[in-house]
């Protein structure tokens, strides 16, 4: 019966953490390319922008859930490669992913903590009545509900459990990307699991 | 570790023992080996894990926001690397990497300078420190962040 608790199967390819990038600083790989824009390279910037572009763009977006503000984050978070190249440090035990989701992550943070935006981690989102034509199909799978429910959390929380599950970071990479303690962080993910576990109750008891 | 301590990893980690804190995760698994009650919490625990299993939806950056992307940099100086990046980037081209010769050497050689210099009886004043602190700080900058 352990035997069936301690060796999991193998997670599905959505979930897999990708182990495969080249070594940091081989020809071609991301370290290479970051000690390339270093010495300000375009070429390299723009091999950079083209591989990651679109994961910033995306995590950005599930972490505020608009389009146009995880533009304006993408692109300021690749102005920030560009300025701090110098500073990534091929050696260290980020990857170059992992740096750039600390980055965006903390522009996200940032973001909510402008005038006029609403306090981070109490209250939740509002859920537009008017849903939009992507929010209107957010219904329709389980995936799509799995949106929703992240959707509904608080940023902190939503970045948290986004880090943590779906971008495969060790909890001291999450805790640095949120500026947080690991306890805080743990905090983070209790809550909102909890919530997610109750907005999916429905789910959960289809699996049962 | 006790019971209340794995119930809390399970809670905030989940039920993959993987994404538990490495330093950790042996003594949770020897204890969920022995508690019932661990392991029905991670059987629930595994129950939400498998609905978060799903691929999200991904955005497709528009065409606009790459050019912009691009675009934003050629005005910009280039991110000129402190000294200390400079030596070790040297340093790196001129060992493999992987290899520990380049802090080896560069130690050895800021050791060197600075025996000789005491040896000799020259004084080298600030420039003989400074050679020695560069070397030394680019074979080991963790140790002279500034």
């Amino acid at each position: 019966m352990l035997s069936s608790l301690t060796v999991a199967a193998p997670p599905p390819a959505a979930w897999r953490i990708d182990m495969t990038e080249p070594q940091a600083t081989a020809p071609g790989s991301d370290g290479d390319l970051m000690q390339r824009v270093a010495r300000g390279d375009h070429g390299a910037y723009a091999k950079l922008v083209d591989r990651h572009l679109r994961h910033a763009v995306t995590l950005a977006w599930r972490v505020l859930f608009d389009r146009a503000d995880a533009e304006e984050v993408a692109q300021e978070a690749f102005l920030r490669v560009w300025q701090h190249a110098a500073r990534w440090q091929p050696d260290g035990s980020a990857s170059f992913r992992t740096w750039l989701n600390r980055i965006v992550v903390n522009l996200c943070i940032d973001r909510k903590r402008r005038p006029g935006m609403a306090a981070l981690d109490d209250q939740p989102e509002p859920v537009d009545p008017q849903p939009g034509p992507y929010e209107a199909r957010l219904n329709a799978e389980t995936s799509d509900r799995v949106a929703a429910a992240l959707q509904r959390l608080p940023e902190r929380q939503r970045a948290a459990i986004l880090l943590c599950y779906w971008e495969g970071e060790s909890n001291i990479a999450a805790a640095e990307a949120l500026g947080i303690t690991v306890g805080a962080l743990e905090s983070l993910l209790v809550r909102a699991k909890r919530a997610m576990r109750n907005d999916l109750a429905p789910d959960l008891g289809r699996q049962e | 570790m006790d019971l209340e301590r794995l119930t809390a990893l399970i809670d905030a980690y989940g039920s993959e023992p993987r994404r538990w804190p490495t330093h950790e995760r042996q003594a949770a698994l020897t204890l969920l080996a022995t508690s019932a009650e661990a392991q029905a919490h991670l059987r629930e625990a595994a129950a939400l894990d498998a609905l978060l299993a799903v691929r999200l939806p991904e955005i497709e950056p528009s065409a606009s926001l790459k050019a912009r992307v691009l675009a934003q940099t050629r005005q910009r100086p280039v991110a000129t690397p402190g000294w200390r990046a400079q030596i070790a980037e040297a340093l790196a081209q001129l060992f493999p990497r992987g290899q520990a010769m380049p802090q080896f050497a560069a130690l050895a050689l800021a050791l060197a300078i600075g025996i000789g210099a005491g040896l000799s009886n020259v004084d080298l004043g600030s420039d003989g420190d400074m050679i020695s602190y560069q070397l030394a700080a680019a074979a080991n900058p963790v140790y002279f962040e500034e």
